[in-house]
């Protein structure tokens, strides 16, 4: 009768590894989705730097094209964000989604330094509200902080519409730019909040004191 | 992957190695499933045990119908001891009181004594213990005879089903017994069948009288034989197709009530028998149900706490973003959305979920019994939450000491 603990033992082997060759196949499926999200996404942004260097060369007329592009991009930002993060931290079968994750960050940077650029350049009053988190290794206190931190920015951002452009970047992304801004503003508690490449809040900022800031 | 998720997954898989095991066996015992029938003159001699305790409202329908079953008279004595009832069970057994029915009345001392005290009364080779609320088909006691082909056959049981199946609880309890029949059968096998249960179990009396006979200090006597009796090498067998048809308790306090007795009976047993465990002289109890015991209660234990510590934390953490939330001025509802990626757990879940339901469906129509979906999805919800839940309750009874409301 030993065959049938074995028999029993190889069937259960044989769930298990269906029930990882499903997991893979699923989180391949998620990671190919996000590729292709971001594949957009990196697509809209090469096209608002373009149109920025163009601007340089060629004039203001296309000034308000490069403004609704921006708006359109940033409306999608956080809800991808949200997406992304909760899809990476269900796949633990392809480690390479944290890459992905990583390419969005620099996506979103390169995002904020475009909107600052599309600002000066054209001359349009909207602000630039920058929203700093850590997504690893974090505290319950912090994961709730940063909530509640995303929900006052996005209560502001459905006030604001078109002059506020709202930014999120994940600092714990080992990417050298994300190091250099968190340096350059003197950054160590999180959340934070950037609002117009001059201020800096750390923790949660509240409503009240945004509001003093980022006039709409 | 964390911790718990580790944790669940080798629960799943420990899960699908115990449900292939019996599985397997079930499909290997399906073409031994009847046995013939011995013939009147082959038939041994058989003295039934019936103790009961308040039984006035069950116990004349039981013996009207254990009179018509198809076992030569001259061949089966009927004890019925009365455990000191405080009603009028003793009066109407009294009636049924004939040349093979001896009608005794003693001192309330419980089942397990009641049972010895039959056992050192009864005349025959061979000892039926059955409940004064089971009804036995016409048949179920000369097919239980028929499995006592080995000389070291000690014990063979029945097909018990659900005999009422009215309320809620009666039909989950209905469920459960056709699968756990499938199960025994599967059991048989390997020689682990884990209980001769009180409705019909028929013990050959020399065996039970070398052993001990029955402990008296156990909440269930029909578990403790039954592993003393594998402990000392000898088989049990299932009849499965000896059909018995017991009531159960219909209301969910009757049903936590005794499966409390059960669960605490079960850890008494369990921790009796514990030093046997891997205990290869132990035959199956030592190899098999001990191991087994421990890997459930144990998993249960783990398993719910984590899943409570979970939930609890997630309300809590919960809790806290709605205060932090409405402290900073933002409404947290309006970006409420329920949203869910389908994780490696979760997908193990869904395949354990088919295999469960493709043992329900095996289970129907191996008795061919017509599937009713709400029973079914709450035998599959509802029912395997609350034995979680009686089992841990139970427990903390069981480390508190507490056991006098068992038998109030």
């Amino acid at each position: 009768m030993r065959r049938v603990y074995i028999q029993a033992g190889i069937l259960s082997l044989l769930v298990f590894f269906i029930g990882i060759m499903i997991g893979i196949w699923i989180d391949n499926t998620r990671l190919g989705g996000i590729r292709s999200a971001l594949s957009e996404a990196d697509i809209n942004s090469y096209d608002a730097r373009l149109l920025n260097s163009y601007l340089q060369r060629f004039g203001k007329e296309y000034c308000d094209i490069a403004l609704d592009q921006n708006l359109a991009y940033n409306d999608k930002i956080y809800e991808d964000g949200r997406k992304i993060e909760d899809k990476i931290n269900a796949n633990i079968f392809t480690p390479e989604i944290e890459q992905e994750w990583r390419r969005y960050t620099l996506l979103q940077t390169q995002f904020w330094l475009n909107s600052v650029e599309l600002k000066e350049k054209c001359g349009f009053d909207y602000h630039t509200v920058v929203h700093l988190f850590r997504q690893k290794n974090t505290t319950t206190s912090e994961d709730i902080n940063n909530k509640v931190q995303a929900s006052v920015l996005l209560d502001l951002k459905d006030k604001c519409g078109k002059k506020m452009m709202l930014i999120p970047i994940t600092v714990d992304t080992n990417l050298i730019v994300v190091e250099a801004i968190t340096k350059q503003f003197d950054v160590s508690e999180y959340p934070a909040v950037i609002v117009d490449e001059s201020f800096v809040f750390q923790g949660v900022t509240t409503k009240d004191k945004l509001n003093e800031l980022v006039k709409c | 992957m964390d911790f718990t998720d580790m944790i669940y997954i080798i629960i799943l898989i420990s899960l699908s190695y115990f449900t292939f095991f019996h599985l397997i066996l079930w499909f290997e015992s399906k073409g031994r499933l009847r046995k013939a029938l011995l013939r009147n003159n082959q038939l041994p001699t058989v003295s039934i045990l019936m103790p009961a305790y308040n039984e006035e409202k069950i116990i004349g329908e039981t013996l009207g119908k254990l009179m018509t079953i198809g076992y030569p008279k001259n061949k089966l004595e009927i004890i019925v001891i009365d455990d000191g009832s405080k009603d009028d069970t003793y009066k109407i057994a009294k009636k049924f009181e004939s040349e093979n029915v001896r009608v005794s009345k003693k001192k309330n001392t419980g089942k397990a004594s009641s049972l010895n005290y039959g056992l050192k009364h009864a005349k025959h080779e061979f000892v039926a213990v059955m409940d004064a609320d089971t009804f036995l088909d016409k048949n179920a006691l000369k097919q239980c005879m028929a499995y006592f082909d080995e000389d070291n056959v000690a014990a063979v049981t029945s097909h018990i089903l659900v005999k009422i199946r009215k309320t809620l609880w009666e039909k989950l309890q209905h469920t459960e017994h056709m699968i756990v029949s499938l199960m025994r059968k599967a059991q048989e096998q390997v020689n682990v069948i884990n209980v001769t249960p009180g409705p019909l179990s028929v013990y050959r009396k020399k065996f039970l009288i070398k052993v001990g006979g029955f402990d008296e200090k156990s909440l269930i006597e029909d578990v403790e034989i039954d592993w003393r009796l594998l402990r000392h090498g000898y088989k049990i067998r299932m009849a499965f197709d000896a059909m018995v048809y017991s009531i159960y308790p219909d209301t969910f306090k009757m049903w936590w009530r005794q499966r409390r007795r059960w669960v605490i009976g079960g850890l008494e047993t369990f921790l009796k028998y514990f030093g046997t465990i891997f205990d290869r002289k132990s035959h199956g109890v030592g190899n098999w149900i001990v191991p087994t015991s421990l890997i459930g209660y144990s998993f249960a234990l783990i398993g719910t706490s984590i899943f409570g510590y979970l939930v609890f934390t997630r309300i809590l953490n919960y809790v806290l973003y709605l205060v932090a939330a409405f402290s900073a001025d933002t409404n947290p509802f309006t970006r409420f959305e329920l949203s869910y990626n389908v994780d490696l757990l979760f997908i193990y879940g869904i395949i354990m979920f088919l295999i469960s339901l493709f043992i329900i469906r095996l289970s129907i129509h191996v008795h061919r019994d017509r599937p009713n979906f709400t029973i079914l999805a709450l035998f599959l919800t509802l029912y395997p939450t609350l034995l979680t839940v009686n089992l841990l309750i139970s427990l903390y009874k069981f480390v508190r000491m507490e056991r006098g409301w068992l038998t109030k």
